[in-house]
């Protein structure tokens, strides 16, 4: 995966996620928004074909960065949890 | 989380999944339409053709057929490390025939025995007498995002769990009309529906628009979505759930990785 | 030849169509087939009612 930081300040952050689409940036967007830390997280598409999304956030003074790291651990979990729950419902 | 499946069978599988985020739903349900690593023919090398069919059609047709294959050894011609080609992201195939006979693709000779198409019975030309078949197709590992011919997660979807709840029922029997899926019945207390058949509801409201004295409430519980998940062949319906979350996984494992070099 | 798979929601279906056709020919009726082999949405079923095989038709000509 391909990062971009377009704008980064002490609690804000835009960056440019490369090749990706709703079906992560979704995913992420809601996890950080169930973040105390978080203030702001969207993110958008310019053009549904040759964009590239771009997502924003901004903190109550925490670093995004470090805010975004724990989102991802979230979403593996999450992910985790999944896998574990199918494969015991389904052998 | 929670998952009580209700249907599981090679293609097709019916499950229901509770206490998870909506995002999660959805992100699952693309997954399986679009982020499943599906090997499927993009190449062509024709040495012979003289069906009715052209070459370029012949080749839409090849390309459309779901091949079955283990995935996880396989990587995508992009990602791989070697120059033009190798074992690892190319699978070649031949095929031969001569007429009068119906080309299937249980015809191909593949490369790799564990490789092969999913299903034996697709008719891909018919040659008459005398008429020619004789090519080599190549199979590449790629995404249902990019192309049709990689999708294996065939109109998967899911809606949320229906939550219709009868309170003071006068059991005036207008609702067990109203409903177009028949599944609202007469109990001793009044109007209800079985659990088993909740999972009917459209949630379209008829009931609750007909009752004349509102005592029906349909509502729906956003945290349980009843999933449909069809495969077309390449992956069992399981092994396809499975990989759809895997590859949200990696999706988020990658920029977890990438992100600890800031 | 029929399509390999549904133009609309990408499900395969030529590997259900020589059942199909040996059936109708046998006198089933239709919906009662298509029930049975799981084409159970309507953009997969109208690929298999509306097909017309076409090989014959053309190859004299070829």
């Amino acid at each position: 995966m391909e990062l971009k930081i377009i704008d980064k300040t002490n609690d804000e952050l835009s960056l440019e996620i490369k090749g990706e689409d709703h079906t992560f940036l979704n995913m992420l967007k809601f996890i950080l928004l169930e973040d105390d830390r978080v203030n702001i997280a969207t993110y958008d598409i310019k053009h549904v074909s040759i964009s590239d999304p771009v997502l924003y956030m901004k903190t109550e003074g925490y670093d995004p960065i470090e805010v975004i790291r724990d989102a991802l651990s979230n979403m593996s979990q999450e992910c985790d949890e999944f896998l574990d729950a199918f494969s015991k419902t389904v052998n | 989380m929670k998952i009580e499946v209700l249907e599981m069978s090679d293609r097709f599988a019916k499950f229901v999944l509770s206490d998870a985020s909506i995002a999660f739903a959805n992100g699952l349900r693309r997954a399986m339409l679009a982020e499943v690593p599906t090997l499927a023919i993009t190449e062509v090398n024709l040495y012979n053709n003289t069906s009715v069919l052209y070459d370029e059609q012949l080749g839409l047709r090849l390309s459309l057929i779901p091949i079955k294959a283990n995935t996880d050894e396989l990587v995508p011609k992009e990602e791989c490390m070697c120059d033009d080609n190798c074992p690892a992201c190319e699978v070649s195939m031949t095929l031969s025939a001569e007429g009068p006979k119906m080309v299937y693709s249980g015809d191909f000779v593949s490369s790799d025995p564990e490789i092969f198409p999913s299903d034996e019975n697709i008719p891909i030309v018919e040659l008459k007498d005398g008429q020619q078949l004789f090519l080599e197709a190549l199979a590449h590992v790629g995404h249902g995002k990019n192309h049709s011919r990689w999708q294996a997660g065939i109109a998967c979807g899911y809606k949320t769990y229906p939550v219709v709840t009868f309170h003071n029922c006068d059991k005036c029997r207008s609702c067990i009309e109203a409903c177009p899926k028949d599944i609202i019945q007469m109990g001793p207390s009044g109007a209800e529906i079985q659990d088993n058949d909740m999972l009917e509801c459209t949630l379209c409201r008829s009931c609750a628009d007909v009752c004349g004295i509102n005592a029906i409430t349909v509502d729906q519980d956003e945290r349980a979505f009843i999933f449909n998940v069809e495969s077309d062949g390449s992956y069992s319906a399981e092994e396809l759930i499975q990989q759809a979350s895997k590859a949200l996984k990696k999706k988020s494992d990658g920029m977890l990785e990438v992100l600890e070099h800031f | 030849m029929i399509p390999v798979r549904c133009f609309s929601c990408g499900g395969v279906i030529a590997n259900k169509w020589e059942e199909f056709k040996r059936r109708v020919y046998e006198g089933e009726s239709s919906d009662t087939i298509l029930d049975d082999l799981r084409v159970t949405r309507y953009c997969c079923r109208r690929m298999m009612l509306s097909h017309v095989e076409l090989v014959d038709t053309i190859a004299p000509y070829y």
